[in-house]
């Protein structure tokens, strides 16, 4: 069953001679429960992908459907809605909410639709994620792995279709960069949870199940590692 | 250009919208500093004119009559100025506190990073400083030029009450003053720039680079306010950053709060002026009133060590009784004339004597031990045709004491009447400072409300007695007129007096006597001015200073809601709407005013309380608390916060979540 089918995805920054195309009609579609890795080099169009993935950004043609739901067709407000409830994204730099202790910034998806988390189901992140002893703290008084790891809990509390992770690791010593993807990978292949995950650590990318690489906007390559 | 201050010139310049802020403040502290040093060189120059060079006997009072108010009003001013001025050089240093650090990477000192800072302080100032001045003489030139509006009305009503004055408040430009009010404009904004400087130079390179946007490198502050799903999100979390960023907010909650609490206590000072000039208003039928009164001299009796008053000039009741006859000559003008004498006696009375009432009104003054009470007594002399109507009301022939057993006081703001002599009263032992006594027998009691109400004037003694007029001398009479001409009986009436009581152009008590025809409202009327001038004056200063601090406001909120712009991207990537980011910043704005609110209304009604408790001493006022005032604040309060939240928030519109987020 397919969560995410990506069509013809293309976006253009800017206009006349300054016109960039950042995507160019870039199609895939992620099963559940894959794990994918899209690698490519600066400059390539992979945050500009993930962006477009998240909702975040509009592209300039093509299309997103996430568990059926083409997502450009939402209102903005819809489209937040949408996103709170489906879509789980890890930023590099962690992007929590820097006046909010740890469980709050896990619960915040579900607070923002006013709905109270299953204590439990919070408990076993928290617990998973090894903050059980820091859930009232705030992120500035936390280690960056463990923001990181807060970031991973916000993710996965709501169960989304997806997680969005952009490079991840990229701001953490090699230590805490393990940790986080046994975190993420252990919800994959445990939960079962979809996973994609944009990285330039080739080491990284080869846990995945399946590698996209991009260069200059386009998927030159789709390599499946696992099945 | 030294490079420091290159450096200083492109914040300002890229910083279009907060520099323009900056610089109003700073202009607007100048031009109400101005404008009050300006006042007292022009208020000094009035009373020179008017008293002399030293102001006179009274030179000392007139002297603090000026400066204590410009102290005061000064004070507050360079108050709110700090407050304002100093949170838009913080922002300012917060903005470049990564640049700071670069700079300090590179070999800048501690001094330097200040210089930068002050430097910044200093560009503004010569721009806005003699700008500020300008607008502050412009200020006072209106200020003086809405004075000389009432001033002539004034001087007219005066010159009929008191004395020949030619009060003329002209603009006066002085260049002792102009450098006073440089010198403390400057001396203000460079202090206030000092503070961040001095915090922005003590960081170190290492926590400049680290900080990125942030001089308090103390983090967030834990709140108690814990999130659930019950309450709506958007409220749990302003409530949430409220209290995190409650030391950012400081000083716009500051300004706010005394911004409320300075309109809330000058429109209580203004019901409190009204309450008064009520009170005071002489409205008894009759709106002209000549009066004549003697000088006098305070002393003590060397025998009994009783206070004595010595008049130069007492009326008899017989010159009264002419006068009287001859104002009533102008086309039968209705005349109801009285004179007092306050001093001559003190009655002696038993505990009997006094009615329950009076003797728990006296409980307070009793000394305690003494049989007798002593109480001043007041005695009346009337024109003899309403001495006469008033014996036929009581049922006694003329040549009788009529009791008027009414005592008016003031009991703690409330106006109270009692009867204060029992029934069974009917002689008075009454004695003078020298210790000799006379019985006096009363022949008949006036009661409230039989008491006309021309004898309830304020400032009455306790004991007070209808007299027979025949071969009495009192201080002063007066003669209430109820003329179908008004000016012409005026004239008339000054003329007639001026023949009995000749002036010879002497001013007020030269001749040893004052004798003078005016409005019964005029005191009213000089109240009135002096209450619309006072509060033309007060609301201006309150207003303008109040714009500092809304500008204050402004500056925060808008450079607060440009900090936390990634917080709202990351909110908004997690799936907060904008709607909701917008509703989040509007309960902020909400809960900020409420905040100003709460330190700001109660200290202002406090101060409105204290005030009045201070006045209802003096005068049986009642006391209303500015509720009109209140409600218009407290509107006022959450709308402009509002307002400024709502157009600083505009600028999230624009905000590219992923740009935002990659900052």
């Amino acid at each position: 069953m397919e969560v995410l089918e990506v069509k013809e995805l293309t976006k253009i920054y800017g206009s006349g001679d300054n016109q960039v195309t950042a995507l160019d009609h870039v199609s895939f579609r992620v099963k559940k429960g894959e794990f994918v890795a899209i690698v490519g080099a600066s400059g390539s169009g992979k945050s500009t992908l993930m962006n477009l993935m998240g909702g975040i950004d509009r592209p300039t043609s093509g299309s997103v459907v996430v568990d059926g739901e083409p997502i450009f067709e939402m209102s903005e407000s819809a489209l937040a809605i949408f996103r709170r409830r489906n879509i789980g994204i890890v930023y590099q730099f962690y992007n929590l909410i820097p006046n909010l202790t740890v469980d709050e910034n896990i619960m915040l998806p579900c607070l923002l639709d006013n709905r109270k988390p299953d204590a439990q189901k919070l408990a076993k992140i928290v617990e998973m994620l090894g903050l059980s002893h820091r859930r009232n703290h705030l992120p500035g008084e936390l280690s960056g792995g463990q923001q990181q790891r807060v970031s991973v809990g916000r993710a996965l509390i709501n169960d989304p279709a997806f997680i969005l992770a952009d490079e991840p690791t990229g701001n953490l010593d090699s230590k805490a960069g393990r940790e986080i993807m046994e975190f993420l990978t252990a919800a994959n292949r445990k939960e079962n949870q979809t996973l994609i995950l944009i990285t330039h650590d080739e080491r990284i990318a080869l846990q995945a199940d399946r590698i996209l690489t991009i260069s200059d906007g386009k998927i030159i390559r789709d390599e499946v590692m696992r099945v | 250009m030294n490079i420091l201050c290159s450096f200083a010139l492109k914040q300002l310049g890229r910083k279009k919208g907060r520099t323009l802020i900056t610089a109003s403040a700073i202009a607007l502290s100048a031009a109400l500093l101005t404008a009050v040093v300006n006042f007292v060189a022009s208020g000094r120059a009035m009373l020179v004119n008017f008293l002399g060079k030293d102001y006179g006997l009274y030179g000392g009072a007139y002297t603090m009559l000026l400066l204590v108010p410009a102290v005061f009003l000064a004070a507050l001013i360079i108050a709110m100025s700090v407050i304002v001025i100093s949170n838009a050089f913080r922002m300012s240093a917060n903005e470049r506190i990564a640049q700071f650090g670069t700079l300090k990477c590179v070999g800048a000192t501690k001094k330097q990073i200040y210089q930068t800072i002050m430097y910044e302080c200093v560009l503004l100032c010569k721009a806005a400083i003699p700008l500020g001045v300008l607008a502050g003489y412009l200020l006072s030139f209106l200020g003086i030029g809405i004075v000389n509006l009432y001033m002539e009305e004034l001087n007219v009503l005066v010159r009929s009450m008191m004395r020949q004055v030619d009060f003329a408040l002209s603009f006066a430009f002085s260049p002792a003053a102009l450098l006073v009010s440089v010198m403390i404009s400057l001396g203000t904004a460079l202090f206030s720039a000092m503070l961040p400087a001095r915090k922005a130079m003590r960081i170190t390179a290492l926590d400049c680079l680290r900080n990125d946007g942030e001089m308090d490198t103390s983090g967030y502050k834990r709140t108690k306010i814990a999130m659930d799903a019950d309450r709506k999100v958007e409220y749990q979390l302003a409530r949430k950053n409220v209290s995190s960023y409650r030391k950012r907010m400081h000083s716009a909650v500051t300004a706010f709060s005394i911004s409320i609490m300075l309109f809330i206590t000058l429109s209580g000072l203004q019901e409190i002026a009204g309450g008064i000039q009520d009170y005071i208003n002489m409205d008894y039928g009759y709106p002209v009133i000549a009066d004549y009164t003697s000088n006098f001299r305070n002393t003590v009796n060397p025998k009994t060590g009783r206070r004595q008053q010595e008049c130069a000039f007492p009326i008899t009741a017989e010159t009264a009784e002419e006068i009287t006859a001859k104002f009533r000559e102008y086309e039968e003008t209705d005349i109801y004339g009285d004179g007092q004498d306050y001093t001559t006696y003190v009655a002696l009375l038993s505990e009997q004597d006094l009615t329950e009432e009076m003797r728990q009104a006296l409980e307070d003054d009793d000394d305690g031990g003494q049989s007798e009470t002593i109480l001043e007594v007041e005695r009346i002399i009337l024109d003899d045709a309403h001495y006469g109507q008033l014996c036929a009301q009581v049922g006694i022939a003329c040549g009788g004491t009529i009791l008027l057993n009414d005592y008016r006081y003031n009991d703690n703001g409330t106006e109270r009447h009692i009867a204060p002599l029992s029934d069974t009263v009917t002689t008075l032992q009454l004695e003078k400072a020298d210790g000799s006594r006379d019985t006096l027998p009363i022949d008949g009691v006036l009661a409230m409300p039989e008491i006309p109400r021309q004898l309830l004037y304020p400032n009455t003694k306790p004991i007070r007695l209808i007299v027979p007029a025949s071969g009495m001398s009192v201080r002063g009479y007066s003669w209430m007129a109820a003329p179908a001409d008004e000016d012409g009986f005026m004239a008339y009436a000054k003329d007639v007096l001026e023949s009995y009581f000749p002036q010879n152009g002497k001013d007020y008590g030269e001749a040893g006597y004052t004798s003078r025809v005016f409005g019964a409202q005029d005191f009213t009327r000089i109240m009135n001015i002096a209450i619309v001038l006072a509060a033309v004056f007060l609301y201006a200063f309150v207003f303008l200073l109040g714009l500092i601090g809304v500008l204050n406001v402004i500056s925060t909120v808008s450079f607060q809601i440009k900090l936390r712009a990634r917080e709202f991207a990351v909110l908004q990537s997690v799936g907060m709407t904008s709607g909701s980011v917008r509703k989040m910043l509007m309960f902020e704005s909400v809960l900020c005013a409420g905040k100003a609110l709460v330190i700001g209304l109660p200290a202002g009604m406090g101060l409105v309380f204290l005030m009045a408790r201070c006045v209802k001493m003096l005068f049986p006022i009642p006391f209303h608390m500015p509720w009109t005032a209140i409600v218009i604040t407290t509107g006022v309060s959450f709308l402009a916060m509002w307002a400024v939240v709502r157009i600083s928030a505009d600028v999230l519109k624009k905000q590219n979540i992923i740009e935002t987020i990659r900052i």
